[in-house]
């Protein structure tokens, strides 16, 4: 007997068109999802157009004056091969350089530098820029911009920061950045941009984006970024997958045999149209985006034509060509007069788009068809005949369900798209979609580049050689993966050994007050985590028992701390120490499962204490063994509290998880962004669950969970 | 030969025992004693110099005065206690449902619970200070509350789940025929028959927010609103080890006890999902 279970059959009406209207929306929302990704891709695909021109154009400038003033301090030129002209210029000398070299001279050479034609044209042409083309010309109109995140770097260190509220003391806002710029001119450190765009480094974009005078040099790299909603084309094609969903309503007029198979005939058809409509949108898109920055490119050819710096439209064209940074550049031809983009160049974006778009769609495109078939074969109705008959149920545990969705589920799918994007420490700008970065993330983190380069591609050497990202000086994932496995196998060995060690002692009646012994060896495993690695950590400290122990039989030198493979050891044993009760009370209560009659039989036999226990005692007992044991493995893999504050956060002994509580935690850590942990988290979970499902395929655990 | 024996394995077994938990007697005798024997009280006590005399309650007395260690004490309690109830609450309507309802989803909904057990809180520390914020609950106890109720909640599920898998229903379906609605089934038959899986539920989540010190030192900036153990490391940062000590004798006693007290539940629940058949 069911209790508060109804039953009622919901009966299968128009079960083809539902199943229609359901793949299609699923269509439409992935297409959605696309839509809103690339409208705001587009934004920054607007201004990383606008800014390749005006790089090549100071560029242009630079090579026109020819040469550059001589590097005094000669500290910065190191000219490397193969680095872009915009490395270069900041290396050798530049208005970056210019003005530090002013900056330091005092007032002469500010004076000098008035009257260096070539600062006076940069000033005059990026001034004109900003004040013709919406970007912020002051320190009030910046405060009022939505703003890229901006943070200062000296060395490896960040110091300042755009945004208020998460910063800690020390560290400077916004508002004070203005004076950070006149700071830095004066102690040599770049402002760094460490957000990355679609497919664009913005480091490098706002580095060269300094010569416009005093008050916006210095690396204050900003970039608008308008949040777009692409409303015109998202109504435009909800409409149109409602129109499209019409086209099944004949097919239930069609014999019972053929309904399905032209049902989804209909629905390529119907993603076909879709496909073939958004893409176009899309081609339109990526053109009228690159044509916006048409009149900026007559403006500057007319500036330069002034000042006598470019002769020809066609000089002027081969310098926007060029390419900046990781931006590639489009190109411009001036066939009648006018600029026109070049076909070829800006096929390359469309492309882009284009391919990106077509995985998505393809994926969503089975998704879709998995769901007509599905529900076209009545899934649905099973469904609603489900949530009908169980309705009682499901208020049972619909808060519970609801909140494991939203506390545990929402949080975990929040990590995995995280993981794609750049999403800054700072929160500033929650917009995942323009901080798509692709599989940057996991690239950084198992440096596919530098592995690449060892095996001697070149792209990826010049890569290495070029990308601060793999300058880092502390244990790389690999290392700590490697740290991770070695404390999880020694601990585990460890804890295996005392826990059966201790069972099968205290399993034998004939030894005296075995109860108090369990009840003593089974305090490490209730006393908190947290305390017993504070107390470890102490205990084998300076002042700590043990030390004094040490001391009183003659080891006066001993230092846990001086030999970092007994460090390393000593933190298996503590998490073991933790752990070993554990194992104890499982194999003990397993033990004491075995009956009578086995254990006389082997007596009987003659069988030795040692044969007894690996030959027979063990193997009986394995089934509640190695399941405790791959549980107690996973506890030790993912053990935080006793890794993290038995070494007080020692880089060098850092597990997986002790490293992305540090992304987390740690101020010298935060060049990395939230995207970067979040991806870190993913590797970890993929590697645990792979662990798992390798364990559990070799103990056939599987079998067992239910 | 067979005496000789026990004697032996009675003289490893406390040996191994007092090796093993010489810190924890450690940290016990030092919070009796006063501030400047605590560096020696090794060569003391091999000296015949430790008298019972020198005892000292000062410790208990100095931290139990300590206004920010009774803060973190009523800052743990509070959340430690609303966590425990709201998830045993909640653990104990799903457990039910889940136990005694083959419904659809069922067992998709039990496999994600038990995977999400074997997955540390630590992985989900980005995406909780990232909807904290949003939510204004960063720096809170609140917020704290919500993301402990992630780590408990799962757990008080199956452990109800597991209970009423072992109580049949006949009981239930009797009050149903004499007439009980579904709240009276829950008032006067549900929970007074499950009141020890309650009690394990309610202590096993009680113990875990008392015992969680990688969120709240991620949230918690505000050292008033600090619980019990960022409270306790920030003693230690301190170099107040005879505080810390008397605060870790304090804080250790209730959840050793509590925790003997459910261990054996405790052990069945969390294997169950592996070693059960």
């Amino acid at each position: 007997m069911k209790l508060f279970v109804k039953n009622y059959v919901f009966s299968e009406g128009q079960s083809l068109f539902w199943a229609a209207f359901l793949s299609i929306f699923l269509l439409f929302f992935l297409l959605f999802v696309h839509l809103w990704i690339i409208s705001n891709s587009l934004e920054n695909f607007k201004t990383e157009i606008k800014i390749t021109a005006l790089m090549n154009t100071s560029k242009l400038i630079y090579d026109k004056y020819g040469g550059a003033t001589t590097n005094e301090t000669g500290t910065k030129s190191q000219t490397k091969k193969g680095k872009s002209w915009l490395s270069f210029y900041e290396e050798e000398s530049s208005g970056f350089d210019l003005l530090l070299q002013s900056k330091s001279k005092g007032k002469e050479t500010a004076k000098e530098k008035e009257e260096n034609p070539k600062f006076k044209d940069f000033s005059y042409i990026l001034g004109y820029i900003v004040t013709n083309y919406g970007l912020p010309a002051d320190e009030k109109e910046l405060l009022t911009k939505d703003l890229w995140n901006i943070e200062v770097i000296k060395g490896e260190k960040l110091i300042a920061s755009s945004d208020i509220e998460s910063l800690d003391k020390g560290k400077i806002s916004i508002k004070n950045l203005f004076r950070i710029k006149k700071d830095s001119t004066e102690n040599n450190f770049v402002v760094e941009e460490r957000n990355r765009g679609f497919f664009v480094g913005y480091d490098e974009v706002i580095k060269g984006y300094t010569f416009k005078d005093e008050d916006l040099t210095v690396g204050v790299g900003y970039i608008e970024k308008p949040l777009v909603f692409p409303y015109t084309p998202l109504i435009f094609y909800f409409i149109l997958s409602l129109i499209l969903a019409l086209i099944f309503i004949p097919i239930k007029f069609l014999p019972e045999k053929i309904k399905l198979y032209v049902g989804i005939a209909l629905l390529i058809v119907v993603a076909l149209i879709l496909y073939s409509s958004y893409s176009n949108y899309l081609n339109y898109t990526v053109y009228s985006k690159s044509e916006e920055v048409k009149p900026l490119i007559s403006d500057l050819f007319k500036l330069l034509q002034e000042k006598g710096l470019v002769n020809s439209k066609e000089e002027f064209v081969q310098y926007l060509s060029k390419e900046v940074g990781d931006i590639k550049a489009i190109s411009y031809t001036s066939t009648d007069g006018t600029f026109d983009i070049e076909p070829s160049s800006l096929k390359y974006y469309q492309n882009l788009f284009l391919t990106t778009f077509t995985l998505i769609y393809l994926i969503a495109f089975l998704l879709s068809l998995g769901v007509f078939y599905y529900s076209a074969k009545g899934g649905l109705e099973k469904w609603l005949n489900a949530f009908y008959n169980y309705s009682v149920v499901y208020i049972f545990i619909i808060i519970a369900l609801l909140l494991v969705f939203i506390l545990i589920g929402v949080p975990f799918l929040f990590t995995i798209i995280m993981s794609f994007t750049s999403l800054s420490r700072y929160l500033s700008d929650l917009n995942l979609a323009r901080q798509f970065v692709g599989l940057y993330n996991y690239q950084d983190i198992l440096n596919i580049h530098h592995i690449l380069a060892m095996i001697g591609f070149e792209k990826s050497k010049e890569i290495v050689e070029s990308s601060p990202f793999f300058v880092r000086n502390f244990p790389n994932f690999y290392q700590v993966l490697i740290n991770t496995f070695l404390y999880t196998f020694f601990s585990v060995i460890i804890q295996v050994t005392l826990g059966v060690l201790f069972a099968v002692i205290l399993n034998d009646n004939r030894v005296k007050i075995r109860g108090m012994y369990q009840v003593l060896l089974i305090l490490p495993w209730v006393i908190p985590t947290y305390i017993s690695a504070l107390l470890w950590r102490e205990a084998l400290g300076q002042y700590g028992i043990f030390k004094q122990l040490f001391d009183s039989i003659g080891l006066e030198g001993f230092n846990i701390y001086a030999n970092s493979t007994v460090y390393f050891l000593s933190i298996c044993f503590v998490s073991a120490w933790y752990a070993f009760p554990f194992i104890m009370i499982v194999t003990l209560s397993g033990l004491q499962g075995i009956s009578e009659s086995v254990k006389d039989a082997a007596l009987i036999d003659g069988a030795g204490w040692f044969t007894r226990l690996f030959s027979i005692y063990l193997p009986l007992i394995r089934p509640t063994l190695l399941p405790s044991v791959l549980l107690s493995s996973i506890w030790t893999f993912n053990n935080f509290n006793i890794v993290y504050l038995y070494t007080g956060g020692n880089d060098a002994y850092d597990i997986l998880i002790t490293r992305i509580y540090d992304f987390v935690s740690r101020p010298d850590l935060r060049v990395f962004t939230y995207g970067y942990a979040a991806a870190y988290s993913t590797l970890v979970f993929i590697i645990l669950l792979i662990y798992i499902l390798a364990f559990a395929r070799i103990t056939k655990l599987t079998e067992r969970t239910y | 030969m067979k005496r000789i024996y026990y004697v032996l394995i009675q003289v490893f077994l406390i040996l191994s025992v007092i090796l093993l938990l010489l810190p924890v007697l450690w940290v016990v005798l030092i919070s009796f004693y006063s501030r400047d024997l605590m560096r020696t009280i090794f060569s003391e006590i091999l000296h015949g110099r430790l008298h019972l005399s020198s005892l000292t309650l000062g410790n208990y007395l100095y931290i139990l005065t300590d206004p920010n260690f009774l803060q973190w004490l009523l800052n743990s309690a509070i959340v430690a206690a609303s966590v425990a109830f709201v998830s045993t609450f909640i653990g104990f309507m799903a457990g039910y449902g889940i136990s005694r309802y083959q419904f659809p989803g069922r067992r998709v909904f039990l496999i994600s619970l038990l995977v999400t057990q074997l997955f540390p809180i630590a992985m989900m520390i980005v995406p909780f200070l990232i909807i904290m914020s949003l939510l204004g609950l960063i720096g809170t106890l609140q917020g704290l509350s919500l993301a402990y109720l992630a780590t408990t909640l799962p757990f008080s599920i199956w452990i109800l789940k597991g209970f009423f898998d072992t109580v049949p229903s006949d009981i239930e379906e009797a009050a149903v025929v004499d007439g009980a609605n579904l709240l009276q089934l829950i008032g006067y038959v549900l929970i007074p028959i499950s009141r020890p899986a309650l009690a394990t539920s309610f202590i096993f989540s009680f113990v875990t927010c008392w015992n969680e010190y990688a969120i709240s030192f991620v949230f918690l900036s505000d050292v008033s609103l600090y619980t019990l153990p960022p409270g306790i490391k920030s003693l230690l940062d301190n170099n107040d080890l005879s505080g810390f000590a008397a605060a870790v004798v304090l804080v250790s006693i209730p959840v050793v006890f509590l925790f003997m007290y459910i261990r054996k539940e405790l052990v069945e629940s969390v294997t169950l999902g592996s070693v059960k058949e």
